[in-house]
């Protein structure tokens, strides 16, 4: 449904997405993580043509944005990161600006948001205060009927309660066939609701797992912290793939099964271990070691 | 809707451009005999050799002169310029600069439709309120018994609206071009300034691009010589090629 192809974007000698290449499958909810300035969105800027890409190309539904970008338009919803809105527009009138020029409207959802929500449409977007502006933008995005949802950053600034509204809304989009393509630093988000997620840092995709995946990936990690002096090569037991160190502390990868692995590690001169369900952000910041959790 | 949006955004500065001409108009009319019987005492008030043979020109023609000096020259010329810088200086930079652009370049519309609809509707609402006030002299005139001649004032109006659509043009294509609305507008009313001044120093006269709109070009429409066509197709020339440049950096520009 949403296809990128070699994507690159420099600016001067900065390389804002350096051959970036995924997939994302019909009714599938995929999640973009990384840092700040890791490129997500730039990218998802090109898919929606408002930055042009220097190489590589990116397609929503089938149609190339280079080639065809009003087309690729209309078949996806978006949301900036950036983005705000005329302030002195009306919410209603916005939500009319915004969603004229696609095809079909799902005014029903228009509706049931601004209740959900609690959204006064009537009043003029200068008024609402900053998470209110960011439930309209999500109505904007959400509410036309199209296969695609490009989403950045949308929870930035949402309270807990409409966060979780959100997050059961786009479960239940994806369940009607859409898909949504989410980029977010707020990871337990992500883990909740993306059935795939990538990884970006500086401008280069790290890794793209489904969350299963990545979940079992991280069941083999074991925190250790070596008493004072011990030398951080004797981690490497047997079954042990590899062992990754930060801040004074090592994540051990169990190539085999982690109970064993926790047994030998025991018997070295250790102050402690920790073996638990990783939240994303840790995976995040230990897989890959690029600057920490974001 | 970006019809709608861009009328509704320049609909009050079209309507505030044409009470201020209008107010400027009914004075200058009203004022008429006054200047017609001290014209010898305002001819050696004024200090500069080039507005004395502005204001000669214009008293040589009667009410029609003057109303060419007071309206076109004096009024459409500054007020104008002011109108123009006013609505090309946010078309693109404003956007940029109030975080509106991402929001606009994501909806489903071409950047091309985008722009020439800002376009156009910025140059209407430029020209249209010029050509709704200079036709209201006409029963004005009636006010101090003067005849107006309805075919000088419309060529004279189409004159200085392409003369101001040019500048219009020239704020427009740097918008798109730049990020900051005030220094679009800083940009474009300081050449103003400087090409104004130099009509005053008669050695750089001639430099000037308010020499393509002042009393020698509008004097030539009142001897019935009709529009200056070749100045005029330059000055649409010089729109269109301003507004390609536009177009050229809005398609390519990185937002």
């Amino acid at each position: 449904m949403i296809r990128v192809d070699d994507l690159r974007k420099r600016y001067g000698a900065v390389a804002a997405l350096d051959g970036v290449s995924f997939e994302v499958a019909p009714r599938e909810i995929f999640g973009l993580v990384g840092p700040n300035g890791a490129g997500k969105t730039t990218l998802l800027k090109a898919l929606v043509g408002i930055v042009r890409p220097t190489d590589g190309h990116c397609s929503i539904d089938g149609v190339r944005v280079d080639e065809r970008p009003v087309e690729a338009r209309r078949r996806a919803g978006y949301l900036g990161g950036e983005s705000r809105f005329y302030e002195s527009m009306r919410a209603r009138v916005l939500l009319r600006f915004a969603l004229d020029g696609y095809r079909s409207v799902d005014w029903a959802l228009v509706d049931e948001l601004a209740r959900t929500f609690a959204l006064p449409l009537d009043r003029r977007v200068r008024t609402y205060s900053h998470g209110m502006k960011r439930k309209l933008g999500i109505m904007t995005a959400l509410a036309p009927n199209v296969p695609v949802a490009i989403l950045d950053e949308p929870e930035e600034g949402l309270d807990p309660s409409a966060k979780r509204q959100f997050l059961d809304l786009l479960r239940r989009l994806r369940a009607a066939g859409r898909t949504i393509l989410l980029s977010s630093h707020q990871l337990d988000s992500v883990a909740a609701v993306c059935d795939r997620v990538a990884f970006l840092a500086r401008g280069k995709l790290v890794d793209c797992d489904t969350m299963p995946a990545i979940r079992e990936r991280a069941a083999r990690r074991i925190r250790v912290r070596l008493a004072a002096g011990s030398d951080p090569a004797r981690l490497r037991v047997e079954g042990v793939a590899d062992v990754v160190s930060r801040d004074g502390e090592h994540v051990v990868v169990a190539s085999g099964e982690p109970l064993d692995v926790m047994r030998r590690l025991a018997q070295l001169p250790i102050e402690g271990l920790e073996f638990r369900q990783l939240r994303l952000e840790e995976i995040y910041a230990d897989l890959y070691g690029i600057g920490g959790a974001p | 809707m970006i019809l709608a949006k861009a009328i509704r955004d320049n609909l009050w500065k079209s309507i505030a451009c044409a009470a201020l001409l209008e107010i400027h108009l009914v004075i200058a009319v009203v004022y008429f005999p006054d200047f017609e019987e001290n014209i010898e005492a305002i001819k050696k008030l004024v200090p500069f050799e080039a507005f004395k043979k502005t204001i000669e020109a214009a008293a040589t023609r009667g009410f029609d002169g003057y109303l060419a000096l007071q309206h076109f020259f004096k009024a459409a010329n500054t007020f104008g310029t002011f109108a123009a810088v006013f609505f090309g200086m946010g078309a693109v930079a404003g956007e940029v600069e109030r975080h509106t652009i991402e929001f606009l370049l994501s909806r489903p519309y071409s950047r091309t439709r985008i722009l020439a609809t800002k376009y156009v509707v910025g140059a209407l609402g430029l020209v249209l309120p010029l050509l709704v006030v200079s036709l209201t002299a006409i029963p004005l005139a009636r006010l101090v018994d003067e005849p107006v001649t309805a075919r000088h004032v419309l060529l004279q109006t189409a004159h200085c609206s392409l003369f101001l659509l040019t500048l219009y043009s020239l704020t427009f294509a740097l918008s798109a071009w730049m990020s900051d609305a005030p220094r679009v507008a800083f940009c474009v009313l300081g050449i103003a300034v400087v090409e104004f001044s130099l009509t005053v120093v008669k050695e750089a006269a001639r430099w000037s691009i308010y020499r393509l709109a002042d009393m020698n070009v509008l004097v030539e429409i009142l001897k019935d010589k009709g529009l200056p066509w070749g100045l005029d197709l330059g000055l649409a020339s010089a729109s269109a090629a301003l507004f390609a440049v536009a177009l050229l950096r809005f398609q390519r520009r990185d937002f």
